[in-house]
């Protein structure tokens, strides 16, 4: 017999063998490890299924082994609250500062065990729609209606009716973030309200009082104008103002000229009077009207030279751009990144309306981070006591005392705005207080309208088209995109969540 | 079936049991859930809802999706010749015999070891205003251009695909080095120069290897993801946001942003009879250019 044929005959019986016989028995060993192993895990899985952790009086946490052999009694059984925040840096610290207050403190035996995770809104919609869903998820003020559309989210009103928490303890503009079909789904934990900041030194260069902002949208222009610099060659060295710096919130302009995003009925009104007179507004930057003979291309060849927000490169800490309108974060950043020897100012955004500068009437847009349960978690009369905690000063002021923001809640502690590490921490409270505080819509589709309206600004802005036929184009096809979904929710019984825009 | 065919069909299929598991699971269930999908109003968090052509229909009379649509098939129609006689050109240069050829085919291949969320960060980061590209260009006294800007981001990202085409090379490479060395030798005794030896003989030669750069090609640029999703992810270029927007990364926004996995399924269906149909187009044309050895 040929080696050949004998390869083959040998080949021809190890597949006539089961897989058992081929496997032989030395793999009983490495079975039965992973066997062991398996047993294992499900041992330490099924203590985590109780909820359950165990703490000792330091807080820190311990095994269940630990907690039976403890004869001192000062390991303690907790209620185990999972709780999922966003935050990093300087804001994740807070946030950890405050849950670990929380832990030292509360009486309910309950430890908030927090995961600071990025892509968070993702992540929490994945576990959720999986049936697995912590009990405490930190979401952006713009997921809401989303979520409570889907019902992903547990109303909160009757534990919030036991626990004496309603409008009268937050602020309203930050309070109706979280209101979506006359239900509270969320409440906001840090909130923020967005002002004009400018800076003195280059207004003092320019010969401007830096202690006076612009009260009007023409005097704006005014001062942008004088704040500007070209070099001999003609490149723009120093801009007073830009409207697509940072470039954030590209929706927003219509509000600061009387205009809305939404009726509050299932009317789109992004081709309004006010709107259209906002983008022309815009329009006339882009087309060298602002800056003579420096249109778009000039603009936007200066701005690519600007470095990233959180960086000494930003354009406004390193005097390239005189004045921004941005967010109650800024004076942290600022802290972290600009020259010693920056001198800022903020005030409110000025308005098309004359008159409209003061903090209690200005115009601007009041947005907050939420913190909610979502559907299915397992403990949420647990994870409310955290919400309960973070509805005092107390717990409040902790966070966003760390991340340099105002309270979005109406009663304070005693030193709350004198001793806040933002000198400008009462514009912005007031300004959470204006009348014309405005929210974002609160659509389910409020995502795509967004994407939609920075499209639709990019369009004006690089003079692709007119702001009249840019805004109709827009108006039609989210018009039509509402429709489609007030017709899907009509026909599962649900009715447009209520409020303004 | 005697018992030995059913003993080795039950073997055979016991061996390819993992992958048959994998491909049903991972692909193949996939692709028919997101064409269920397409036909449905869908939002992960509650139950899909049938809108039939709804979806389909939406995707072609929404401007923006038209115009992610026209920037992939631009993108794709002039970077992939672009990077396949890039690669080519590279693949004949390190072809040939030279003192240290082995260094540079490992230093043109390794920018494609380089993960693309690697490549999207370099690209941000080399084609910054001050970046390493305007700052040579600066050194050598030519005019800094605005690489990342929106009139500039589509060449800047072609560029980088370009940068990163060792793969295609690597095949080439083998392909040309396959030819047998009596067709150029003939080539050269009937007194044909370098040039007509790579027209005539190298070319005909490797074009199964062509056609197969080619279909990867069209199936990778048409899917373009990472390098766009990294540029609208990072936040300094907030006005790249349209114009690096592709239809992957639209792909993406519908369904993780906007929630709306339905739309977003529809797309992909298109995408997926559009890399079909294209590739079966170039399969067919093909048959009339590439030559196969031995007939």
């Amino acid at each position: 017999m040929s080696e050949v044929q004998q390869a083959q005959q040998s080949l021809w019986r190890w597949m006539m063998q089961s897989p058992w016989e081929r496997m032989g028995k030395g793999l009983l060993l490495p079975i039965a490890a992973l066997g062991v192993l398996i047993g294992f895990l499900l041992v330490n899985v099924g203590e985590r299924a109780e909820h359950v952790y165990y703490c000792t009086d330091t807080h820190r946490t311990v095994s269940r082994r630990a907690y039976e052999r403890d004869d001192t009694g000062t390991i303690e059984k907790r209620v185990r609250v999972v709780y999922w925040e966003k935050w990093a840096g300087f804001e994740g610290e807070a946030i950890d500062k405050t849950v670990a207050y929380f832990n030292r403190t509360n009486d309910q035996k309950i430890y908030v065990d927090i995961t600071r995770i990025g892509d968070i809104t993702d992540k929490i919609r994945t576990a959720t729609a999986g049936g697995n869903p912590p009990d405490l998820a930190g979401l952006h003020w713009i997921d809401i209606p989303v979520f409570a559309a889907q019902n992903a989210l547990i109303p909160l009103d009757d534990m919030m009716d036991e626990a004496g928490i309603g409008p009268h303890t937050y602020i309203d503009a930050y309070y109706r973030l979280g209101v979506y079909r006359d239900k509270v789904w969320a409440l906001p934990t840090t909130p923020s309200t967005w002002a004009l900041h400018w800076n003195k030194n280059l207004f003092r260069e320019a010969g401007l009082d830096p202690e006076q902002p612009p009260r009007s949208l023409a005097e704006l222009e005014e001062f942008a104008r004088d704040l500007t610099k070209v070099d001999e060659d003609g490149n723009i060295v120093q801009v007073g103002f830009l409207p697509t710096e940072p470039g954030w919130w590209k929706y927003s302009w219509g509000y600061w000229f009387g205009g809305r995003l939404w009726d509050g009925e299932g009317n789109i009104t992004a081709n309004s009077p006010e709107n259209l007179e906002a983008m022309r507004w815009i329009r006339r930057f882009a087309d060298g009207e602002v800056y003579e003979g420096l249109g778009y291309r000039e603009l936007d060849a200066f701005k690519g030279t600007f470095g990233e927000f959180a960086s000494s490169g930003n354009a406004f800490f390193d005097g390239r751009v005189a004045m921004v309108r941005q967010g109650v974060w800024m004076a942290k950043f600022i802290e972290m990144f600009a020259p010693d020897d920056f001198e800022f100012g903020v005030a409110p955004f000025p308005s098309r309306e004359p008159g409209l500068h003061e903090t209690h009437n200005a115009v601007t847009i009041g947005e907050a981070d939420m913190i909610g349960i979502p559907q299915g978690a397992r403990r949420p009369r647990e994870a409310f006591e955290f919400i309960k905690f973070l509805a005092t000063p107390e717990g409040m002021e902790i966070l966003c005392g760390g991340h340099a923001k105002n309270s979005p809640l109406v009663e304070t502690s005693d030193g709350w705005i004198e001793d806040h590490p933002n000198p400008y921490i009462d514009v912005f409270t007031e300004l959470a207080e204006s009348s014309r505080c405005y929210r974002t819509p609160p659509l389910g589709i409020w995502q795509e309208y967004n994407a939609a309206w920075a499209r639709t600004f990019d369009d004006i802005w690089t003079r692709r088209r007119a702001p009249e036929d840019a805004l109709d184009r827009l108006q039609a096809e989210m018009q039509r995109r509402l429709d489609h979904e007030l017709e899907r929710k009509r026909a599962r019984g649900l009715e447009l969540g209520a409020g303004d825009n | 079936m005697t018992l030995r065919e059913k003993i080795e069909c039950k073997n055979g299929l016991l061996f390819a049991a993992p992958w048959i598991i994998g491909f049903s699971a991972f692909i193949a269930y996939p692709i028919i859930a997101a064409v269920y999908y397409s036909f449905c109003n869908y939002s992960v968090l509650s139950p899909p809802e049938w809108v039939g052509l709804y979806n389909y229909a939406e995707l072609f009379r929404t401007e923006w999706a038209m115009r992610a649509i026209a920037r992939t098939f631009l993108f794709s129609f002039i970077a992939l010749p672009l990077s396949l006689v890039f690669s080519l050109c590279v693949a004949l240069l390190l072809e040939r015999r030279t003192l240290g050829v082995g260094i540079y085919r490992t230093v043109f291949f390794l920018p494609a070891l380089v993960p693309q969320v690697v490549v999207a960060a370099l690209l941000l980061w080399i084609f910054a205003a001050g970046g390493v590209v305007n700052t040579a260009l600066a050194w050598v006294g030519l005019p800094t251009l605005p690489w990342l800007s929106r009139s500039m981001i589509l060449i800047t990202i072609m560029l980088m695909l370009i940068w990163g085409a060792g793969h295609q090379m690597i095949i080439y490479l083998a392909g040309l080095q396959d030819v047998p060395e009596e067709l150029y030798e003939s080539a050269q005794l009937d007194g044909a120069n370098y040039f007509q030896r790579v027209l005539h003989v190298s070319v005909p030669m490797i074009s199964p290897v062509i056609l197969f750069n080619l279909v990867m090609g069209i199936i990778v640029s048409l899917g373009q993801f990472t390098i766009p999703f990294f540029i609208q992810a990072s936040d300094r270029p907030m006005e790249l946001a349209d114009g690096a927007n592709f239809i992957a990364t639209e792909i993406n926004r519908q369904a993780i942003q906007n929630l709306r996995m339905g739309y977003a399924s529809a797309f992909s269906t298109v995408l997926l009879i559009a890399v079909i149909l294209l590739t079966a187009i170039v399969l067919k044309v093909s048959q009339r250019v590439v030559h196969y050895r031995g007939g």
